[in-house]
């Protein structure tokens, strides 16, 4: 078990490297002309581009570039985004809001799918069954530009029950509508996956041993069933933190939440390359951790998973 | 038995000095989408304390279903109970409340299954599963449920029972993963045990370890033990009386040495037949031709007609050949029309 996790711990490094690398190269080749994208309309002199130049090395080539970048990141300096201010002062601001975000809308998701699919799947082909189906599939074929906005004005504007937008020190009562719009993106997939995974079960012949033991219907499958469906839902859960990350760029953009998803927006407008590989960067390590995570827990919900 | 009181408590009514378990002309069938099928058409038997009933039949004969019927767990829909009885010390257990018909499982009557590997919880130690049920139907705490699970499987002969509590089905051997099940049966001291071929998915020796600690169980409890299975062999070791059964119909029920000796119903003298012997070492096997028939589509008159040596045509029209009375003393019936000039032969 240490020894896997040892392993996954250092294939995660070279991730890392792999991934700031494609990314920097990804921007530098997408980089037209940084300073003025830095400057907007405004015209700039000869002599503050000649300086803004030499301060982000922008004329020693892609290698030097990345050389200078990686040699900031292993001393634990992020650099500076091309608005003057330290990357990571804006990441400690950033990060907190929107971690909150994501963990409200793993949990809402999570509770959702998981109890409605379950639901589903003991009174297969009911009305329950058929109307979550419609539901979800209505909120799979939605795309988050499209629900982000829309439940802004709805739930936000026009009825007034949540607040349209939130702030850096946003309360839970902000995040909460941001938090069940991103939650939509993933609700549908995992409830789909409970359902089928516990209708499987369903069926086992330890099912079977669980009902002749005299045990209620209630116990039979919220202990017995449910946790041998669990496996293939956490698995989605780990691997949806992806679109959540994603989700938020949208999200926070729309509700205006200064988070991550909102920096790397505006940076990637304006062309702020290390500001981008550096959210991105942290954001690919966020996902791989989670993922070693979920990979242990298999060996928390089912004994016959070991890791050599 | 520590708690008789409680379980009086739960089903008003019951006789001790009625018979045990009473299966009367139980009929179940499955409604899917290719039609009904009856997989038990009329099953009768009749098992009191102590006594081994052997439930003998080939594949998809409705053994396991009449045995999944009195235990209450068939998977409904499909499966339906559609007419007869299962009385249990005097009470219809079909006329139950699912509340009480849940407390008669494992408390009274239990059930141990094919294969243990599947049969019990991959994710649960054996400590949980057995605990649970002390914890759930007794109202013990866990400390005391697990007390009570070492000791059980101290009493199926596990070795080191204190540390193997808390391991998990996969970690146990074939053997012990089904002893595992016979302490899981017998935790709540049920009075009758229903066995659904309990030692197939094992090796023969194995096989006769499990049915010689079942045997000793069997006789310490004073239990009833209705063992369904398709070995010939095992039933001649343990069995007091066979019900043979064919296409969901016990076509004849005796007690095992005269079912041996002098079959009355032509399926039952075939199967005996099949069976290979060391005396006729070199010789062709004898088999009964055909297949049984789909449940679906149950031949009219005696559904074993079409595979019969002794067919006519009475057997081929209904009604169905009733279960005449082969013999009163001892208590043997045969669904043939010919049963006498089959058990005269």
């Amino acid at each position: 078990m240490f020894r896997y996790i040892v392993r996954r711990l250092l294939q995660m490094v070279l991730t890392f490297f792999g991934a700031t690398f494609l990314v920097y190269a990804l921007i530098f080749a997408n980089q037209n002309d940084p300073i003025q994208a830095l400057a907007g309309e405004r015209p700039i002199t000869e002599s503050q581009r000649l300086a803004l130049t030499q301060r982000y090395h922008l004329d020693e080539g892609f290698f030097m570039q990345y050389w200078y970048y990686i040699k900031g990141l292993l001393t634990g300096d992020f650099g500076t985004s091309l608005t003057g201010r330290k990357i990571g002062d804006m990441m400690v601001d950033a990060w907190p809001v929107t971690a909150r975000l994501a963990l409200i809308a793993i949990v809402i998701a999570a509770v959702f799918s998981v109890t409605f699919g379950v639901y589903s799947a003991i009174r297969r082909g009911g009305l329950f069954d058929n109307l979550s189906l419609v539901v979800t599939l209505v909120l799979l074929a939605m795309p988050i530009v499209v629900i982000a906005p829309l439940f802004q004005l709805i739930f936000g504007i026009q009825l007034g029950w949540f607040p349209p937008t939130a702030t850096r020190d946003a309360t839970f009562w902000q995040l909460l509508l941001p938090a069940i719009v991103l939650a939509c993106i993933v609700i549908a997939p995992e409830m789909r996956v409970t359902r089928t995974s516990v209708v499987e079960n369903l069926r086992a012949d330890y099912v079977r041993t669980a009902r002749a033991k005299g045990l209620t219907r209630m116990r039979v499958i919220w202990v017995h069933v449910l946790r041998n469906s669990l496996i293939p839902v956490i698995t989605l859960i780990g691997v949806d933190l992806g679109s959540l990350l994603a989700g938020a760029i949208v999200t926070e953009h729309v509700f205006n939440i200064p988070g991550v998803g909102f920096n790397l927006a505006r940076a990637i407008n304006t062309e702020d390359g290390p500001l981008v590989v550096g959210f991105v960067s942290i954001l690919v390590i966020l996902f791989l951790f989670i993922n070693l995570l979920v990979d242990l827990l298999y060996a928390a919900l089912d004994p016959r998973i070991r890791y050599e | 038995m520590t708690d008789i009181k409680a379980q009086m408590d739960v089903l008003p009514g019951v006789d001790p000095r009625a018979p045990l378990l009473e299966v009367k002309d139980l009929h179940v069938e499955f409604r899917t989408n290719y039609g009904v099928a009856k997989a038990v058409n009329g099953a009768n038997f009749l098992l009191s304390p102590g006594e081994t009933l052997a439930i003998l039949g080939e594949s998809g004969c409705g053994k396991s279903v009449t045995a999944q019927a009195i235990m209450g767990i068939l998977d409904t829909p499909p499966g339906y109970v559609t007419k007869g009885q299962i009385n249990y010390r005097g009470v219809d257990l079909l006329k139950l409340s699912e509340e009480k018909r849940r407390k008669v499982r494992a408390n009274r009557i239990a059930m141990i299954f094919q294969d243990a590997l599947s049969a019990l919880n991959p994710v649960y130690t054996v400590g949980f599963q057995l605990g649970e049920l002390f914890r759930k139907h007794r109202g013990m705490s866990r400390a005391e449920a697990k007390r009570r699970s070492i000791d059980l499987l101290d009493q199926v002969k596990i070795p080191g029972a204190k540390t193997r509590v808390d391991d998990y089905p996969h970690q146990f051997s074939g053997g012990m993963r089904q002893r595992v099940m016979i302490a899981m049966a017998l935790a709540l001291d049920p009075e009758v045990l229903i066995a659904d071929e309990p030692t197939t998915a094992l090796d023969v020796t194995v096989q006769a370890q499990i049915m010689g600690l079942l045997a000793d169980l069997q006789r310490q409890r004073n239990m009833g033990l209705i063992l369904i299975t398709h070995d010939m062999g095992v039933v001649a070791d343990v069995a007091d009386r066979i019900s043979v059964m064919y296409a969901g119909k016990v076509v004849e029920e005796a007690p095992v040495y005269d079912i041996y000796a002098r079959p009355a119903h032509p399926y039952t003298k075939a199967l005996l037949e099949s069976i290979p012997r060391l005396d006729m070492k070199g010789q062709q096997l004898s088999v009964i031709r055909g297949l049984p028939p789909a449940l679906t589509d149950v031949p009219r008159g005696c559904a074993f007609n079409p595979r019969c040596a002794y067919a006519r045509d009475a057997c081929r029209q209904d009604p169905a050949p009733p279960p005449y009375q082969v013999s009163v003393q001892p208590h043997r019936t045969a669904r043939c029309h010919f049963f006498r000039e089959v058990i005269g032969e």
